[in-house]
């Protein structure tokens, strides 16, 4: 009992019901004529594709300003750059990379416009960020209806004006980054470029927080007052943060599109920052602390609930719960980091 | 602080402003006719004002917006559905509409209470993630509780698997039932006077609360919450009782909207009165920590005459009706996002004037309503 | 003092509870069915009149002619039904006044030849699916 209980205090409440949630949705799975490898590959597929999105938080939990809620300013950044390369004809690995590389340049823009209001307020930043990512996705909902992009896949055919509500990225770059040295055994298919990928941004951000700002924006997070009386320039420290965040969003949302194989325009960004937050969070980060293991075990526990509650509970149900499901926890989540004062877990 | 020049005026009322000063432009480009665009606003303010006026008393106590008050709108749907069902129609559908809310927007609003004292300080994103983590619950709810673990008996409602209710339901037997209750024509303007009887009674409540111990108390707390509990007052319980009772009106103002429209939304009328209320009486110039009864009127107008206007003027600018809609949903969020910002400045600015006084050691010390 | 209290919230609760049930059964709507058709109810035949006026609960009254079935829309327990039967001609020959009070079901189906004959069972629940 007092085992269990340790267990518990270490691996952090919510993580252990998820974990055996999701332990049991893979026990039952067989039960529901479901085969397990596809499952696990699904879940594995959506963890890569996802990843980057979730790191992109890591930066401002660090330097102590709170969840990105604003992540659809960065997500923004990636459609244009998308866009460009859609518009630009430009195919494969190329079109990938150009559609990342511009939209950096759009990403630190809006980055440094959203850190600079994010420092004025200090003590509200989530609140603000909320909905400083709404009304820019409302704001570019009108932007996207008069852009002026050419290319017949993303505008409308017939009579109406501005951009498709999706645009298509199958004849750019589907899959290019998933299907990069990926294998398959039976049902089970392995993304392994999106991984490396994943591997190779997560490895970045690590080596960020060792160089001089890293460790700098770590103690502005842990401690501003201390950060500030060492000469360190706080405001600068989280405007770099806010910039990062915004850019690491920028890029996870070309990677999501890659494997999804739509750009998702108009209302599409909304609510993409809060599944985000929620998988970090159960991966046992909290309001101002946050590791990079945080993401990888957030993500592949919230991927893992959002691949399994539909495909088992449709079955033996009959009936889809699966949104309901996935409101409830990511949303019961992030209420559960809010109301508590944790240290983070390992 | 009463001789305030026109410049002060100006500033403190930057908003609503230039709300004005946007609708006044966009009312020639839309082509309404001035009757038209009044009988608008009458019946929109007898529709709205009582859902706004409800987010008065939480601001009061310092917790900020209530995001939380989609919890009592979601109340007032379920006691909808409830009576629509059972058939209960008329004046006496309204009233047992109420009613049945008032127990469940009391638990939702302890249950929001609750989970407000253990994030003090962050109380309005915490209150606006229990809007989408009920809305989760309120889905369980309507589309399996009803039907499968609540009788439903008019089976019009359900969907066809035959459980869970329909996306749009009809409200036939509570439409309009408040409005046509006394319904008063001034010229051409046909008022719903009931609707406004009762928004009145709800204004003379809330200053009636406010002269109360209660409310004096909810004032001490919204001013500093140390001070509050230093004086003896039990500030857990009197926060509670502030989103209580916010809540419970929250539901009852639902009804009154739902019975003017009509028809309902089974599955996003909730999530849409939180964003529009909330937006309305930041456009009428109220703050994260001072709101009035003047605001929520103002507001309510201004943001519903911009709702109004805006398609048809973006019709006639830019050829879309579409981008005036877009407009305005960005308007709803970014006066949302704009209010959030000015009051965070604001509160940096008092703090540090506060810090700059106590420096210079005449700090007078600042008045806490005791 | 705490047991007044007590007694107070009780009778508050009590009041309440009493308006919900008094609203319920007060503003319940309820479907009524006019009928003016043939019914034969075990041995006896109850025919159909040329034509009817009838009046709910002394409102403006409604015509109805042989073989007709006609829905009609009342709120609440208690009410009162006035049938005037009249000749081809158009001239009232019979008239009866009745009171009846609803249940709590939803649908009522009033058989007019039944009630001017006087049988009990003028008025009975109507189940869907049924005729």
């Amino acid at each position: 009992m007092k085992k269990i209980r340790a267990f518990i205090e270490a691996a952090g409440l919510p993580r252990v019901i998820i974990g055996g949630f999701l332990v049991l949705l893979f026990a039952v799975a067989p039960l529901a004529q479901i085969s397990v490898a596809r499952s696990v590959s699904d879940t594995l597929v959506r963890m890569a594709m996802n990843g980057v999105m979730v790191l992109a938080l890591v930066p401002m939990v660090q330097s102590g300003c709170g969840l990105n809620f604003g992540l659809p300013l960065g997500i923004i950044a990636g459609l244009l750059g998308a866009l460009l390369s859609i518009e630009l004809d430009i195919t494969g690995f190329a079109g990938l990379f150009f559609a990342m590389g511009v939209s950096l340049p759009f990403a630190a823009i809006f980055g440094y416009g959203y850190g600079l209001i994010l420092n004025k307020v200090k003590g509200d930043e989530m609140m603000i960020a909320t909905y400083v990512g709404f009304s820019s996705v409302s704001l570019m909902c009108i932007a996207w209806q008069l852009l002026p992009f050419t290319s017949p896949i993303m505008i409308w055919g017939y009579g109406g004006s501005g951009l498709r509500v999706t645009v298509s990225v199958s004849e750019h770059w589907l899959h290019v980054l998933s299907d990069f040295l990926s294998f398959q055994i039976g049902n089970f298919y392995f993304p392994t470029g999106m991984f490396l990928f994943l591997a190779f941004m997560c490895f970045l951000v690590w080596g960020f927080f060792r160089t001089k700002i890293g460790t700098a924006m770590t103690a502005v997070g842990s401690n501003p007052e201390f950060a500030r009386a060492s000469g360190i320039d706080v405001d600068k420290m989280r405007t770099i943060s806010v910039v990062l965040s915004t850019m690491l969003g920028a890029i996870g949302i070309v990677v999501y599109q890659q494997s999804f194989g739509f750009l998702q325009l108009y209302t599409g960004p909304f609510y993409m920052a809060f599944p985000a937050v929620a998988a970090l969070l159960l991966g046992g980060a909290s309001v101002n602390k946050a590791t990079l293991f945080n993401v990888i075990v957030g993500t592949f526990l919230y991927q893992g609930i959002c691949t399994m509650t539909p495909s088992v509970i449709n079955s033996l149900l009959q009936t889809d719960m699966s949104e309901m499901i996935r409101l409830i926890v990511s949303n019961g989540m992030i209420i559960y980091a809010l109301t508590r004062k944790v240290q983070v877990k390992r | 602080m009463k001789n305030k020049s026109f410049k002060d005026i100006l500033i403190s009322n930057a908003v609503p402003i230039i709300f004005l000063v946007l609708s006044a432009a966009a009312i020639p480009l839309s082509g309404f006719t001035t009757s038209y665009l009044i009988q608008e606003m009458v019946t929109r303010m007898g529709r709205n004002c009582f859902l706004v006026l409800s987010l008065l008393i939480p601001i009061a106590a310092g917790m900020g917006l209530n995001f939380g008050m989609v919890l009592g709108a979601m109340g007032g749907q379920i006691a909808i559905i409830l009576v629509t069902d059972w058939n209960i129609v008329g004046m006496q559908g309204l009233l047992l509409a109420a009613m049945i809310s008032t127990p469940i927007s009391l638990a939702l609003g302890w249950l929001t209470g609750e989970i407000l004292n253990r994030a003090k300080g962050r109380e309005m994103v915490t209150s606006f993630m229990l809007g989408f983590f009920m809305n989760g619950v309120y889905q369980f709810i309507v589309l399996y509780g009803f039907g499968m673990v609540i009788p439903v008996e008019n089976h019009a409602m359900l969907l066809s698997r035959g459980f869970g209710i329909r996306n749009a339901i009809n409200l036939q037997g509570v439409r309009q039932v408040l409005d046509k209750f006394l319904m008063v024509d001034i010229g051409p303007i046909h008022v719903p006077m009931a609707a406004f009887i009762v928004i009145a009674l709800f204004c003379l409540f809330i200053l009636w609360f406010n002269r109360t111990k209660l409310g004096q108390d909810m004032r001490a707390v919204g001013q500093d919450m140390a001070v509050a509990k230093s004086a003896g007052i039990a500030v857990d319980r009197t926060r509670i009782i502030a989103i209580i009772i916010s809540t419970v009106l929250a539901g009852y103002g639902q009804i009154i909207f739902l019975q003017n429209i009509g028809t309902m939304n089974t599955y996003n009328a909730h999530e849409q009165a939180g964003i529009f209320a909330i937006a309305s009486l930041l456009i009428g110039g109220a703050t994260v920590s001072r709101a009035t009864i003047t605001n929520v009127f103002v507001g309510v107008m201004l943001f519903h005459l911009m709702f109004v206007v805006s398609p048809m003027a973006g019709k006639t600018l830019m050829g879309q009706a579409q981008l005036g809609e877009y407009f305005r949903v960005f308007v709803s969020y970014g006066i949302i996002a704009l209010a959030l910002v000015l009051h965070a400045l604001r509160r940096r600015m008092d703090k540090e004037r506060e810090r700059q006084s106590l420096r210079g050691g005449d700090a007078p010390a600042p008045a806490n309503g005791h | 003092m705490k047991a007044r209290r007590l007694v107070v919230r009780a009778a508050a609760l009590f009041l309440f509870v009493a308006l919900g049930v008094f609203l319920f059964v007060n503003g319940k709507g309820h479907d009524i069915l006019l009928d003016n058709k043939t019914v034969t109810m075990g041995d006896q035949t109850y025919e159909a009149f040329a034509s009817a006026l009838i009046s709910l609960d002394g409102k403006k009254a409604v015509e109805i002619q042989r073989r007709e079935r006609l829905p009609e829309m009342l709120v609440g327990k208690n009410h009162v039904i006035r049938v005037e039967v009249m000749n081809r001609g158009g001239k009232v020959i019979q008239t009866r006044e009745e009171k009846f009070s609803l249940g709590l079901d939803r649908t009522w189906l009033i058989s007019l030849p039944m009630l001017i004959s006087g049988d009990a069972r003028w008025i009975q629940v109507f189940k869907t699916g049924e005729n």
